[in-house]
Order: structure tokens, then sequence, then C-alpha cells
């Protein structure tokens, strides 16, 4: 068994490690805060996009190369994943659902990978899939220059012939303790909207300066906004999984602090009553030694006293 | 008059979102104004001042290059930058 004294610094290690997690969760709450707030204000700009180009798409009379699409010889995908670790399972998730895909679709020879985020980009070229770009946020909050540097690398790879198909996956924020990712096809673009009021009805809808410079601008605005959407998504996801990570950490360390008091007591307590034994022990040869006479000499004083 | 919603969209946030009676549009193809149940329109911007007004109350907002999309109850512009001039 371990002395007390090991047992105690033990503890005091762990306890040290449980400030350090407490303190990374609370920093990974407030960036998670924020993060929120910026997915939920960059949501009615990419939705209305989105709605626009669906309603257009019905009777503009031009259907953009991006919407028709072409057979998917190689499939682009982006992959956003954390620059760093401790955010347990989210970068795994990230990355299988990322390899799931690209067997799915292209395999892993025709498949370009656009990856975001340092480990990512390291666990995908480990596999010996092709690095098209790579791009890192360095723990920064994504912008949107960013956005659009990767959105226009994504064009131009398109136009290029690098790329047929184009996916984005990325850690769809749901809650703090979930994130699940997501894989969503960017190319050929295939818009969503919901049920609503404001749709553009068809045949009495005018275009300037025409449909088709309409349309064009759209398209490139669609493709830059998923694009920082999906950056945005990713990042809250991020400080969710960091955060849960670290709360379970925070748990993890505080059931061990737990476990090494009670041993730190046991083994205080086997010392102590070892003490006892000996002293114990020791009185009681030495009471039998003056019972039995002077089988060990002893002084005059001392038997004198008893 | 009838009033209908309008909101000024960026990327990374919503500048105004607001009931209004008109709405002048500094559009591609020149300046247009958009009462309510106006017919629908989708038109490129160019740089300029937009003047939502309502019940007597005028707001300015200078806006760089986007689109704005009409339909008879909502005028939505997306644009890149936007900036509500105060007062």
């Amino acid at each position: 068994m371990q002395s007390p004294r090991e047992v105690g610094r033990h503890i005091r290690t762990i306890r040290e490690i449980r400030h350090l997690t407490r303190a990374m969760k609370l920093v990974a709450a407030a960036k998670l805060r924020e993060a929120q707030a910026r997915v939920e204000a960059a949501r009615p700009f990419a939705r209305k996009i989105s709605e626009v180009l669906l309603d257009i798409s019905s009777f503009a009379g031009y259907v953009h190369p991006l919407m028709a699409g072409r057979p998917p010889r190689t499939v682009g995908v982006m992959v956003v994943t954390s620059d760093r670790g401790m955010c347990g399972r989210y970068n795994d998730d990230i990355i299988k659902a990322a390899l799931d895909l690209i067997d799915r679709t292209s395999g892993r020879d025709a498949a370009r990978v656009i990856a975001v985020g340092r480990v990512g980009a390291r666990a995908l070229r480990e596999l010996g899939i092709p690095i098209l770009e790579e791009r890192s946020l360095v723990s920064k909050r994504p912008t949107f220059a960013l956005a659009r540097a990767i959105a226009a690398r994504i064009l131009k790879a398109y136009d290029a012939r690098d790329v047929d198909h184009v996916y984005l996956v990325y850690s769809r924020f749901y809650s703090a303790m979930e994130q699940r990712p997501r894989v969503f096809r960017l190319i050929p673009i295939a818009p969503v909207g919901g049920s609503r009021t404001d749709r553009l009805p068809a045949g009495v809808c005018l275009f300037e300066p025409s449909a088709k410079e309409v349309v064009d601008h759209l398209v490139t605005r669609y493709v830059q906004v998923e694009v920082y959407r999906a950056l945005l998504e990713a990042e809250a996801g991020e400080r969710g999984a960091r955060m849960t990570a670290m709360s379970a950490a925070s748990d993890n360390a505080s059931e061990i602090i737990e476990r090494l008091t009670l041993t730190f007591h046991r083994s205080r307590q086997a010392q102590i009553t070892r003490e006892i034994a000996d002293i114990v022990g020791g009185a009681e040869a030495l009471a039998a030694e003056q019972f039995s006479g002077n089988s060990v000499p002893s002084t005059g004083a001392e038997s004198e006293g008893a | 008059m009838s009033d209908f919603a309008l909101r000024i969209l960026t990327r990374q946030e919503t500048v105004l979102a607001t009931r209004v009676t008109s709405v002048l549009i500094p559009g591609s193809e020149g300046d247009f104004q958009v009462l309510g149940n106006h017919a629908p329109i989708v038109s490129a911007l160019r740089p300029g001042r937009i003047v939502a007004a309502c019940n007597g109350e005028q707001k300015d907002v200078e806006v760089t290059g986007g689109f704005v999309v009409v339909t008879p109850d909502h005028v939505d512009v997306l644009v890149d930058l936007a900036d509500l001039t105060p007062g």
C-alpha cells in the first residue's frame, strides 16, 4: 500500500488537473455562447438565398451549370475539424462521416479533400486521401473572408474539373451535449426551403438586369454562404464538444479524488494501527520483562520506581 | 397604404427587420420605389442608400452591392455590408 504521503501528493496533482479542466470548460462555455449567437445571426441570409434560388430555379428559364450538375468522376469534400484535441470524439466522428461518404461515392482515390482544421487534415492524409487544400483556423473564429477564399477554391476546382460533386462535412450543432456530423451536398446545388408565404410566383416575376445575371450572382453567394455556415456551425459544435469533454474530465477527476481520499484515510489508519501495535507490543514486552525477573539487565532505579 | 415586411440582411446579421409602407431601392438599373403589393421582382443592387419609410418615420441604410427580392408582402435585401444611419 502507498504511504499516506504519496497518496496525498497524488490527490493534489489530480486537484490541479481538475482546476485546469474546469477552467477549460468555462472558457469553452463562454465561447460556445458567442459561436451560437453567430450561427443564429447568419441564418436568415443563408435561408433566404436558398429559398430564392429554389423559387427561381423552377421558372427562370436558365439553369446554372452548378445546378445542372455533371456525373461524379471525382468528389470534393470539405472536412471541417478542429485544430486541437481535448474535445472528445468530435473530430473522430467527423472524420468517420467523411470516410463513409468518400467510400460510398467516389472511392478514396477519386476523392479530393479540402481540409479545414489540422486534426482532419492529418488523419485523412495518413490514409492516403488526396488533399486539395488545407486551411487552419488557428483556433480563431471563422471569418467570412475565409469562407469566401474556400468557396473560390471550390469553384476553381470545379471549373478545372478537379471535382464534379462537392460535399461539406461538418459538425451540426444541436446542443452542448449533442453535435452530430452533417453531410451536405453543395454541388450540384439543390437548395432547400420549407413552406412559407413569401414564395416568388412563377410567370410574373421580373429580373433585373437579367435572369442569368441574378442566378449567377445568387449561386456564387450561395456557395460562399453555405461554406460560411458550415464553418460557423462547426465552431459552435467544437466548443460544445470541448465543453462536454472538459465537464466529463472534471467529473472523472472528482471521482478519482474521492477514491484516493478513501485510500488516503485507509493508509493513514493502517499506519496508526501499525504504530499502536508497535507501541503496545513494546509495552507488553517491557511488562513481560518485569514479571519474569531479570532476564534482561535493568537499572536499579527503574525497578525501584515500579 | 398597406404596409409590408422589410428585412435588410447581411451574412453576419440582420441589420433591419421592420414593417414599412414604402422603400426606395438603389437597383442596378436605376432607383425604384416599392410600395405594398408590388409586383415580384428580383434585382441586383448598386451601392447606395435604401430609404425605408413608415408612418412619417424614415430610416436610411447605406448598402454595398447585393440584391433585393420583392414579393407582394415581403422585401428582402441581401447585401455584403449594410450600415444603418442613425437618426
